[in-house]
């Protein structure tokens, strides 16, 4: 996993200059931001703040898609997909160092993203730390497990990178990004109910802007414990039915 | 020297041969996805809800002088030509190089100009489900379509097109240029969305900012076609903007030339233009 | 079309071509040149076959890729079709075909008719005469039956035949190929090298091979290249000619008797020769094997030998140097 972990991050250094690709990280989340500020400004401004945690909280969820699908498409162009396939370290160990290769990335861009509201839109946080560590802590767990589900949907469909422009703005529509579920029309509110990250920002918002303790949050925290449980679950599930599959096909090695 | 059944001794024809040729393989390569027939017609669809509810959020119901539809509308339109022309024309050469084949390509006489103008018209063709949706949804959105000159409103379209190729022309080098295009290509996207002036009017972005707009062809040119096709504007008021767009146009695809000719040259004297 | 080839120009010339790349064992560390290409210079009449041989790493397909535009030479000049490689790489490219082969260079989505026609448009064919040629140059290579398939699913041989068929596909006068028989199957390779001969004496041809047998069957010229340079050069007769030394003339014998002392003795007697031997086979029987300049004498000088002893005879063999011998003796060395 280390290995898997420091490979990859010296390849991004390599191929893309350290400076020039911290930048883009960065840029990402900050103009989805200025978008959803730009909006609010003026009309309703309650949401900025509330954007602002909504942003930097999809950052984790961006990072480990680009990552996961970046990576394995990667792997596949060079040739050396098969390569890890055949080693025979566990699938669970190279996915999550791949994922992991993304957290300096992701807390970067949350930073920056919390800096760019509180500086250019004057966002004030009044955070209760227990509850914000408990509530981020699930939602890791959570999204750990999603990045296995979505390497099997991307080593099913062979364009992981496609796969993950595909679900970004499924995220950002559903997943309470920039409003709360509420803004959303009554039939869209149930998938965004489905979805992890939708809890994830909600308590996180509740507990770095209104100081709200865990004990007020258990209507958030336990669908967000069970997340964290289910989804490792079925994305370990999910990927050995495909890679299963995949070695039925022989298209492990197809670009 | 030159066989008669060649097409050598005419550069117009060949340079057309050639990107028609394109223009179908890319069409045939991108079918073999399954994934791709979904991503792209949904990509711009949800991104247009996500503003949609944005706005609804803010009580916003109109934006820029027009409806809050045909604004986002326009918008969309606007930015589904410019991801077509980012992740095809642009990404062109970066995918020839994944699939390995950019060696032969280099290898051959063919103009590079002419291929890359293949997939950004292999691309338009793919996309077509894509503005159809866009305009119906317009429709069921109720935004309304208020045009007042026809040679406006075409102009305005025809602006919105060269941009776009312009764009994805220079992007072309550039992501190659960078050996990490498909990165540069997404991330590109949310700055290119704000200060485009897609989503929100250019006249609302901050002053320190509105230089990058004005440098970006496409503004100019959704800043031509918006009031041509909501406010029933005549060629008198956008003018302006419609000569501003093609001469920004210009000039990218001027740098996107020089920059293409850079690539095979840093690539030639690197030894990298069959490696990934 | 200033430069267009002259009548006795040739089809490519090179001069004192140098080629270094950089490479990093790491990130930020200090970039280290290589010497792929030291110093080459070679000229390819046109009409010819002429062969590229040399150990792994040798620099050929690096003298390749420089001849055919991919790469820009480090120092030095070359010509190729008359046009220069660096100002005039355009016209260079369509008087060539090249195959660089490998599993790489093929749209894998398009089956193989696709890829053919594209590169014909690529190549400024006319649609009317790409239908022709994509059917012909199939029908060549044996791919026909395959000919609707996506390349993706082919094997690396019947890849390769498809890299040949591309490359020949708009009939360029001048033909590059890096190892093309490489992946083939005995029977595939052979016809390939037929189609290789054809091709001369009206296409120049520069290949680059491992197989010994290919290239003293193919090449009028061959040049030997190790290390980036060109370290012998000639026919394949001329070649082995170096190596005339390495004629050796074997000779097994009937019982011995106790007498193989008294035999070897007499056999390091000859003069000029080189003895290597007893080795017995598995029913006993002892073989000499004697390498020498003048196969005549050596035997007469043998048989004398072993009439004296008393020895009878049962086999003897010459074996003439082959272009393999010529090869290890210039470039045989261990890869490093
Ligand atoms: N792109 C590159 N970057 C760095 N070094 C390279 C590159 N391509 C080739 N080399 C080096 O240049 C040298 C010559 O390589 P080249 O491919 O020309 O050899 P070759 O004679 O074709 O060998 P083979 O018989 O194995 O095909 C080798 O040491 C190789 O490592
Ligand atoms: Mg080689």
């Amino acid at each position: 996993m280390a290995a898997s972990w420091s490979a990859r991050m010296k390849e991004q250094l390599v191929i893309s200059g350290a400076l020039g690709y911290l930048g883009l990280w960065i840029g990402l989340p900050v103009f989805q931001l200025a978008t959803a500020g730009l909006i609010y400004e003026g009309r309703n401004p309650a949401l900025v703040p509330y954007a602002v945690v909504g942003t930097a909280t999809s950052t984790l969820v961006f990072t480990m898609l680009y990552n996961v699908g970046q990576t394995l498409d990667t792997e596949r162009l060079r040739g050396t997909l098969i390569g890890l396939f055949l080693a025979p370290a566990p699938r669970i160990a190279w996915l999550t160092g791949f994922a992991l290769a993304g957290a300096f990335e992701t807390s970067l861009a949350a930073a920056s993203t919390v800096g760019f509201g509180m500086l250019v839109f004057g966002v004030r946080f009044d955070v209760d730390w227990p509850a914000l560590l408990v509530s981020l802590g699930l939602l890791l767990l959570g999204l750990w497990g999603l990045g296995f589900v979505f390497s099997a949907i991307g080593l099913w469909s062979r364009r992981s990178n496609d796969v993950s422009n595909l679900v970004s703005p499924v995220m950002l529509l559903l997943g309470s990004v920039y409003y709360p579920i509420t803004a959303l029309p009554l039939w869209l509110r149930l998938p965004a109910r489905a979805l992890p990250l939708s809890y994830g920002v909600q308590a996180l918002v509740e507990a770095s802007l209104h100081h709200r303790p865990l004990s007020t949050l258990t209507a958030k925290i336990i669908p967000l414990a069970g997340f964290a449980v289910l989804l490792p679950l079925a994305g370990i599930a999910a990927f050995r039915w495909v890679e299963h599959g995949a070695r039925r096909r022989g298209d492990l090695d197809l670009y | 020297m030159i066989p008669s059944e060649s097409l050598q001794g005419n550069e117009v024809a060949w340079a057309l041969s050639v990107t028609l040729a394109t223009g179908r393989a890319f069409l045939t390569r991108m079918s073999a996805y399954l994934i791709q027939f979904v991503r792209w017609p949904l990509g711009p669809l949800l991104i247009f809800a996500v503003w949609r509810v944005m706005y609804g959020a803010s009580g916003r119901t109109v934006v820029g002088g027009a409806s809050l539809s045909g604004f986002l509308v326009t918008g969309i339109f606007g930015s589904v030509l410019l991801s077509s022309s980012i992740w095809t024309s642009g990404y062109a050469i970066e995918w020839e190089r994944d699939e390995g084949t950019s060696g032969s390509l280099f290898l051959s006489p063919a103009s590079r100009a002419a291929v890359i103008a293949g997939y950004g018209l292999g691309s338009f063709v793919w996309f077509l489900p894509c503005f159809i949706m866009v305009t119906l949804l317009g429709v069921a959105t109720g935004a309304t379509l208020n045009i007042g000159s026809m040679a406006a409103a075409a102009l305005g379209a025809l602006a919105m097109v060269t941009a776009s190729l312009s764009m994805g022309f220079t992007l072309a080098g550039l992501f190659i240029l960078s050996r990490r295009g498909n990165l540069i290509a997404n991330v590109m996207q949310p700055p290119l969305l704000l200060l485009g002036g897609f989503a929100v009017p250019i006249a609302r972005l901050p002053l320190s900012v509105r230089w990058i707009s004005n440098g970006l062809p496409i503004t100019h040119a959704l800043e031509a076609f918006r009031p041509a096709v909501l406010t029933g504007a005549g060629l008198a008021t956008t003018g302006r903007e419609l000569a501003l767009s093609f001469g920004v146009s210009a000039a990218y695809v001027v740098a996107g030339l020089l920059a293409l000719r850079r690539v095979e040259h840093v690539a030639r004297r690197l030894g990298q233009l069959d490696l990934y | 079309m200033s430069e267009a080839l002259l009548p006795d120009e040739p089809a490519i010339e090179a001069h004192n071509l140098r080629r270094l790349y950089w490479r990093r064992s790491r990130p930020f560390a200090r970039r280290q040149e290589v010497e792929a290409v030291k110093d080459i210079s070679l000229t390819v009449r046109r009409g010819m076959i002429f062969g590229m041989l040399g150990p792994n790493g040798a620099g050929k397909t690096t003298t390749i890729k420089m001849l055919s535009t991919l790469l820009t030479p480090t120092a030095g000049t070359a010509r190729v079709a008359g046009y220069d490689v660096v100002r005039d790489d355009r016209a260079v490219r369509r008087s060539l075909g090249v195959v660089l082969g490998g599993d790489r260079g093929l749209y894998g989505k398009l089956s193989a008719r696709d890829n053919l026609i594209y590169f014909g448009h690529l190549y400024g064919m006319r649609s009317a005469a790409i239908r022709t040629a994509v059917a012909e140059k199939l029908e060549l290579v044996g791919l026909t039956e395959r000919a609707g398939d996506r390349v993706e699913g082919y094997s690396r041989g019947m890849k390769q035949r498809l890299h040949l068929a591309k490359a020949l596909l708009h009939d360029p006068p001048i033909l590059i190929l890096d190892e093309p028989t490489i992946g083939l199957d005995p029977a595939a390779a052979m016809d390939l090298r037929r189609e290789i001969a054809a091709l001369a004496p009206t296409h120049t041809v520069l290949l680059t091979t491992h197989d010994m047998t290919e290239a003293d069957a193919l090449c009028e010229q061959i040049a030997i290249v190790d290390r980036g340079l060109i370290v012998a050069q000639g026919t394949p007769e001329q070649l082995k000619a170096r190596v005339a030394a390495r004629r050796r003339v074997i000779v097994a014998v009937e019982a011995l008797n106790g007498r193989a002392p008294a035999v070897a003795s007499a056999f390091a007697a000859i003069p000029e020769v080189t003895v290597s031997g007893p080795e017995y086979d598995a029913d006993g029987a002892a073989q000499w094997s004697l390498m020498c300049v003048d196969t005549t004498q050596a035997l007469d000088a043998a048989l004398s030998a072993l009439r004296t002893q008393g020895v009878g005879v049962r086999t003897i063999r010459v074996i003439e140097p082959s272009l393999e011998d010529a090869f290890l003796a210039v470039a045989g060395r261990s890869f490093e």
